[in-house]
């Protein structure tokens, strides 16, 4: 008998022809995740990965709580790896009922699936024959098919496997199987949860941040660095490209209306995102924004600040409350980075009362009195790159 | 970054080591690293070393070795000071009287005991930033416990007469007990336990004077009752377990001694950065007020410049390898302004903008002179960025 995890994944499962592409990156996701800190063997039968972790149980846990940070996978579970030899598979059973109800169970039931259909019994009638066995040997057991405290899963394929144990992953699809993107950065509590979101969905991500030196802290970059590689445990590596934005930011505030300062250094930092999503190939933009949550992001904030760009804007937030964004932000672990308080030292850039209604034809009239093209090209010439792995 | 020309200016919030004492810390660690507590020779050794570093550190403030409690900085020094105390004196009074610009050791310390029963009275500063004496002596009372005004302030400089301030508290009350967290004046000034001699405690810091950090002591008169904040092994007399950092101890000691040896060329050259700074900034930049007295410390000058956020000219010089210290944080973890300064009054459109130059023996007159053309270039352009 091993000790395996046995790794489901869930929507790949409905891909057709292609899932085997899937498939490759989901298990060079798990390898990539477990590579230098765990001695493992990894196999592959219809829908399902087997780990076999080298060590003890405390490591075959940690390995679990890292693979259930892949995307793509939607349950790991603590499974019995045997021989399909009947007695063995009933011993098992018992091994992982006993271990159930010294953790306070007290009803349970049997699920047998048996793609191996050389197997002789069918799935109803082994179940029901090991459930009996179960009852013999543990009387203080009681079977409830309906509701029951825990279930003894065994999976009949090549060999037999039995668990009753499992975590839950994060679903989606693997990262990197949906091409390359870019997010904005803020250090806010949104755009890691826009970045959690579209990694989710099989993006492979870079991230942009704009530094204002000296009106923006250096403790506001390293927040930004330690959102970045939180995030990396579930988007795999990403590049951090940090922009020294503040002369861009400055032309903005010296020669534009203030009412308009947000939207037009927006719209310019979506160029910039633009121009360096050209450059690492990257084919969307990712932000936090969020339908009507400031003043930037009312409808016709979003409608000028989208048509600064040609790629497509992914605001995977648009519809969601800050309550729904923050229990996100808690549960992957950035929330308590981002609400660290180094904003932004100087808020002389952010005008009392910025415009709601921004009309285009007006902030293309103020952006001719800055020559964006030139504040961009030198924004481009001054990138601090910072690998996060 | 230490490759890097640097010009550090923030020597108030620490200092870099004498390479004699990081060498002293290096050698310890290689070759005495038996425990103090030991009775073997590599213990004694370490044994040795401790007790010979605290006579050192007891002779520069002229006290017994038995009255030094070593600590793990000043922090711990003034929670010892004032809770130890408290506690092991809670029928001799119930109030704690301090001032409103003490550092956050002392002052949330002193709060902190509210929940324990005990009051605090918070004595006013000046606009010149002196505790006013008259405050104290009006609030001493039979219930005083204690009296905790620090010597020298971290923020502007300014000196307190702890010694006058301790004959009159004993005038009034002479089962009040005064402490004082003297970590800026430390080696810098003579400070003399047998002059001060209605001075119950004083904290100071190791790596204020280029000592390593994580180091510090209490000086407690003998007769001073404390309970220890760490219990255990019964180290330094039972007062505060825990093994001794013998390294640790040796080169605070050695940073006290050369510190204290140096302190009057220190004392003169540092005065006159202080002296030239205040010259430099009277000729380059406009709207500005200096917060430190004329008689303050000279190792601290407290700037505040008119419309401005000072954590922006703190970023700026950082970008320029020029380290000094504002006076106002909403980069920090503490918003707002310096309570010091607020205590002082200092007018609005000014505090914002305080900046803290701290000197060390190491500066000199062309790192004033970069600094403060630096400052005079940017100043402009910060100034014409007001929120529209």
């Amino acid at each position: 008998m091993k000790k395996v995890l046995l790794i489901k994944y869930g929507e790949i499962m409905l891909k057709g022809l292609n899932r085997p592409f899937f498939e490759k990156q989901l298990e060079r996701n798990i390898k990539k995740i477990l590579s230098g800190d765990f001695h493992y063997e990894i196999s592959k039968e219809h829908g399902r990965f087997f780990v076999e972790i080298t060590g003890e149980e405390s490591d075959r846990r940690k390995a679990a709580d890292r693979i259930a940070r892949v995307f793509g996978i939607v349950s790991i579970s603590f499974a019995n790896k045997l021989d399909l030899k009947v007695d063995d598979i009933y011993a098992a059973a018992i091994e992982c009922s006993r271990d159930a109800i010294a953790k306070g169970n007290k009803t349970f039931k049997v699920e047998t699936r048996r793609p191996n259909k050389m197997f002789p019994f069918d799935s109803m009638k082994f179940s029901a024959m090991t459930g009996e066995k179960v009852l013999n040997a543990l009387a203080e057991l009681k079977v409830d098919v309906h509701k029951p405290e825990f279930t003894v899963h065994i999976e009949i394929r090549k060999s037999a496997y039995v668990y009753y144990e499992s975590i839950k992953a994060g679903g989606g699809i693997p990262v990197g199987s949906s091409g390359r993107g870019l997010i904005l950065l803020s250090g806010g509590i949104d755009s890691p949860v826009a970045a959690y979101m579209m990694a989710k969905r099989g993006l492979q991500l870079d991230a942009i941040y704009f530094h204002s030196h000296p009106y923006t802290t250096e403790m506001a970059k390293e927040k930004v660095i330690d959102l970045v590689k939180k995030l990396s445990l579930y988007c795999g590596n990403m590049r951090l490209h940090v922009i020294n934005f503040t002369n861009a930011q400055l032309a903005i505030y010296d020669n534009c209306p203030h009412a308009q300062l947000t939207i037009i250094m927006r719209r310019v930092m979506m160029i910039i995102s633009e121009r360096l999503a050209a450059n690492t190939g990257a084919k969307a933009l990712v932000t936090g924004e969020s339908l009507g949550q400031v003043a930037s992001q009312t409808l016709e904030s979003l409608g000028v600040t989208n048509s600064s760009v040609s790629l497509p804007v992914f605001r995977p937030l648009i519809g969601m409350d800050k309550y729904e964004v923050i229990n996100i932000a808690k549960a992957i672990d950035t929330f308590e980075t981002s609400i660290l308080p180094y904003e932004d030292c100087c808020t002389v850039f952010v005008a009392k009362h910025p415009e709601t209604r921004p009309r285009l034809e007006r902030i293309q009239e103020s952006e001719k009195k800055i020559d964006i093209a030139s504040l961009v090209e030198e924004c481009m010439s001054d990138i601090e790159i910072i690998e996060v792995t | 970054m230490a490759k890097e020309n640097v010009i550090y200016l923030d020597n108030a919030a620490s200092t870099k080591p004498y390479p004699e004492v990081a060498e002293r810390i290096k050698e310890i660690l290689d070759y005495a690293y038996g425990n103090s507590s030991s009775t073997h020779k590599l213990g004694v050794e370490a044994h040795r070393i401790v007790k010979k570093s605290t006579e050192t550190l007891a002779g520069i403030i002229n006290c017994k070795p038995e009255e030094v409690i070593l600590t793990s900085g000043a922090a711990e020094a003034n929670n010892m000071a004032i809770k130890g105390y408290a506690f092991a004196n809670m029928k001799s009074g119930k109030t704690i009287l301090t001032s409103a610009y003490e550092h956050p050791t002392v002052l949330t310390t002193v709060k902190s005991l509210s929940a324990f029963g005990f009051n605090s009275c918070i004595c006013g500063v000046d606009d010149m930033g002196y505790v006013k004496h008259c405050d104290i002596r009006d609030n001493i009372n039979d219930d005083t416990l204690m009296v905790s005004v620090m010597t020298a302030n971290s923020e502007t400089g300014t000196f307190n007469d702890i010694g006058q301030i301790a004959t009159e508290v004993k005038a009034i009350n002479e089962n009040t007990v005064v402490h004082t967290d003297a970590v800026q004046a430390f080696c810098k000034f003579k400070l003399d336990m047998q002059v001060w001699k209605n001075l119950d405690m004083l904290s100071v810091s190791s790596h204020k004077i280029k000592g390593p950090k994580g180091m510090g002591m209490l000086y407690i008169k003998k007769g001073t009752n404390i309970v220890p904040l760490i219990d255990g092994g019964g180290h330094q007399l039972g007062r505060r377990s825990g093994t001794e950092d013998t390294a640790g101890i040796a080169g605070f000691a050695l940073a006290a001694e050369i510190y204290s040896k140096e302190s009057s060329n220190y004392f003169q050259h540092v005065s006159e950065l202080n002296s030239y700074l205040r010259k430099k900034l009277a000729l380059s930049i406009n709207d500005y007020i200096i917060n430190s007295h004329k008689d303050a410390s000279p190792y601290i000058l407290n700037v505040a410049l008119k419309g401005i956020r000072s954590e922006v000219v703190l970023n700026y010089m950082s970008g320029k390898n020029i380290f000094i210290a504002a006076g106002s944080a909403c980069s920090s973890k503490h918003k707002g302004n310096s309570h010091v300064l607020e205590a002082m009054c200092i007018p609005d459109d000014y505090i914002g903008g305080a900046l803290r130059i701290s000197f060390s023996p190491l500066n000199t007159m062309e790192e004033i002179d970069i600094f403060v053309n630096e400052l005079a270039s940017i100043l402009p352009r910060f100034r014409s960025l007001r929120k529209r």
